[in-house]
């Protein structure tokens, strides 16, 4: 395999491993963004030991190993904070987020969810989960108190994810 | 009632905005249930996912995207499962329809609607189903049936997400209520017959009539109750019932085997159980704490206040936090004299997040109405010095002698935190917290040689001042301390 051949395979296999690998570091990690640092770092380290994966195993697996380092080195490095998980709840959490299978949301789930919401309540769930949107922020521009403006998110969230869950299910008996 | 509160936390952490001894609770939840795993895990890949969206596609342009992902093969058990749960609920959705069909002829009310939230099906009326989202406020796409102050005939309620919950009253004052994703059918006809098919169902139980307690079918255990509160959840293959007070008896539908359940326990009724009930005692907010009260500005009542967990002796404990969200206080109903002296004893033990240099801070303080909510002017503060242990529970006291200025105003005390190391994220816990009161004569108050000067009558010697409890033991504990 050339360097080139090597590189599109590498970027194909990224591409389709990346969404699971972000939503298992979004267990373990408290922000987004930290998710996405973690998630390049671990794809960084994936490309310089990509001769080391054997071909014919679970990519998906293998990189995950690796986001998992890479999410506990992370952890070391910041500040003790009650985002951050407790050294046996956070391997808790690693290793059974990183079972085969875990991941049953898909991008379809979800937007065929979001359509069937409220205009004004999907804009509203997606604008608050946009990068670099603070929801206290929001809730000021929305005239509401930030325990009410709460309660509307995570409300969203519930419907949302009875929906996801209930068409999961479905697909599953058809 | 509890998965919504793990909910909250869930989120509260995923949204960055968790406090200290919320983060402490989620975590011991996380820890010991595989449950509150899997629903931790279900929020975060969900949250995970609108973040995609949200990221890639920006708000408005929604509509326009098609999926794009790549599917990642389910298991094969996964469709079992779920093929067997649909199967079972279309199962168990036909039985219970002979449970109430009876009531729903004769259409006599048994049971009155005292609060509906979020989305429900009600089916009752002779099949006749009513869907309503909204609360009692917004509530405006509801049917007559399913408001607050409705009669009832009988039926099946299911809530259709996670923050649905609706509460009845059955006309011998007994109450229930269903949380989230939980389906109830109901009867009365002389003796009350329930199904939960799945879910979480808590209620408090009038005496029943003698030969017909309240009977609660679910697909793994019958519970017979005579009177009494509790709560109980089921799922696929289990039952879980937590008793608070009185007793309930539990028979396993698998093989028939009984117990009596009593208050503060908890009991598992599935196939490969134990059917063994176990102690245990909730944590309590705020707003179910006597006395005390989280007086911090941005406050929430309904964040934890005392638990089991951690305990120093076998009863609950307060949990302290240095997040400025929480300041338990109180009024303690004493009106300071010149010349009182204060003495204040606890146990504390530092907990998750407690740097070194963390003290706990015993506040005694007045205000320029007399009221708790008044300006305060703090005349003590009592500090616990550094934690000298880890994970064992050490004594922490103090003591002052009020100034005259602070004379015939109301006491209040706060149990506050002192940061030392710039981080506001410290937990700690502490119990049997004692203030007393030692009351020493105003100087200038006649001594035993005046009136020996003035060869008057030998007065009998006055008292020797005596300490007085004014929090401590039963008194004014806010249920963390030792009975």
């Amino acid at each position: 395999m050339n360097d080139d051949d090597r590189y599109e395979a590498f970027t194909r296999l990224l591409m389709e491993h990346a969404p699971r690998v972000r939503s298992f570091l979004r267990g373990l990690l408290p922000s987004w963004s930290e998710v996405e640092e973690v998630a390049q770092e671990a794809s960084l380290v994936a490309w310089r030991k990509f001769d080391d994966f054997e071909e014919g195993t679970s990519f998906g697996g293998w990189l995950l190993t690796i986001a998992r380092f890479e999410a506990l080195k992370y952890r070391r490095r910041v500040a003790r904070s009650p985002l951050v998980f407790v050294d046996d709840v956070w391997d808790l959490l690693a290793e059974e987020a990183s079972g085969e299978g875990v991941q049953q949301i898909r991008r379809r789930h979800l937007e065929g969810c979001l359509e069937k919401m409220d205009i004004s309540k999907r804009e509203l769930l997606l604008k608050v989960h946009s990068p670099g949107v603070v929801m206290r922020e929001v809730a000021l521009q929305a005239g509401k108190s930030e325990q009410a403006f709460y309660k509307i998110i995570q409300r969203l969230r519930a419907v949302l994810l009875d929906c996801v869950s209930k068409t999961i299910a479905a697909e599953g008996e058809a | 009632m509890k998965n919504s509160k793990l909910v909250t936390r869930i989120v509260a952490w995923l949204d960055g905005r968790i406090s200290g001894a919320e983060s402490e609770a989620l975590q011991q939840e996380l820890r010991d249930s595989v449950e509150a795993r899997t629903i931790f895990n279900r929020y975060s890949e969900l949250d995970a996912s609108i973040r995609e969206v949200a990221d890639t596609e920006g708000v408005g342009a929604f509509s326009q995207v098609s999926g794009s992902s790549v599917a990642i093969p389910k298991r094969a058990t996964s469709y079992y499962v779920k093929s067997s749960l649909v199967i079972a609920a279309l199962i168990i959705v036909a039985f219970t329809a002979v449970l109430y069909v009876q009531d729903v002829e004769t259409g006599r009310s048994i049971a009155r609607v005292t609060g509906v939230n979020g989305t429900l099906t009600w089916t009752g009326n002779g099949g006749k189903i009513v869907q309503g989202a909204g609360s009692t406020q917004t509530g405006t796409r509801w049917s007559n049936v399913l408001s607050e102050g409705a009669e009832l005939s009988g039926g099946t309620i299911e809530g259709m997400a996670q923050d649905s919950w609706f509460e009845l009253e059955f006309h011998d004052g007994s109450t229930g209520m269903i949380s989230g994703d939980s389906i109830l059918t109901f009867s009365d006809q002389g003796q009350k017959k329930l199904r939960l098919k799945q879910g979480r169902f808590s209620a408090d139980v009038k005496p029943q009539p003698e030969g017909k307690p309240m009977l609660i079918h679910t697909p793994s255990a019958v519970l017979e109750v005579i009177g009494t509160e509790f709560g109980v959840e089921v799922k696929a293959e289990s039952t879980t019932l937590y008793v608070r007070e009185g007793k309930v008896q539990v028979r396993r539908v698998y093989d028939g085997r009984t117990v009596d359940v009593l208050a503060n326990h908890r009991v598992v009724a599935s196939a490969d159980s134990d059917m063994s009930p176990q102690f245990v005692v909730p944590e309590r907010t705020w707003a179910q704490t006597p006395v005390w009260r989280n007086i911090a500005s941005s406050g929430d009542q309904d964040s934890i206040a005392t638990q089991e967990a951690r305990d120093y002796d076998g009863a609950r404990n307060l949990v302290l936090s240095e997040e400025l969200a929480i300041l338990p206080a109180q009024d303690t109903d004493y009106i300071i004299r010149s010349g009182d002296f204060f003495e204040i004893r606890y146990e504390w033990m530092a907990s998750m997040w407690w740097a070194a240099q963390d003290q706990v801070a015993i506040r005694l303080f007045t205000t320029d109405n007399d009221l708790i909510s008044g300006t305060p002017t703090t005349f003590a503060t009592l500090l616990s010095g550094p934690s000298t242990t880890t994970g064992t529970y050490q004594a922490g006291s103090g003591s002052v002698h009020v100034p005259a200025t602070e004379a015939r105003k109301r006491l209040f005390v706060a149990i506050d935190t002192q940061d030392g190391a710039g981080e506001l994220h410290g937990v700690a816990h502490l119990d049997d917290f004692q203030l007393q009161v030692t009351h020493f004569p105003e100087p200038g108050s006649p001594r035993l040689d005046d009136f020996q000067l003035q060869e008057a009558d030998f007065p009998d010697p006055p008292p020797a001042p005596t300490a007085t409890i004014i929090i401590g033991g039963r008194v004014r504990n806010g249920d963390f301390n030792r009975k």
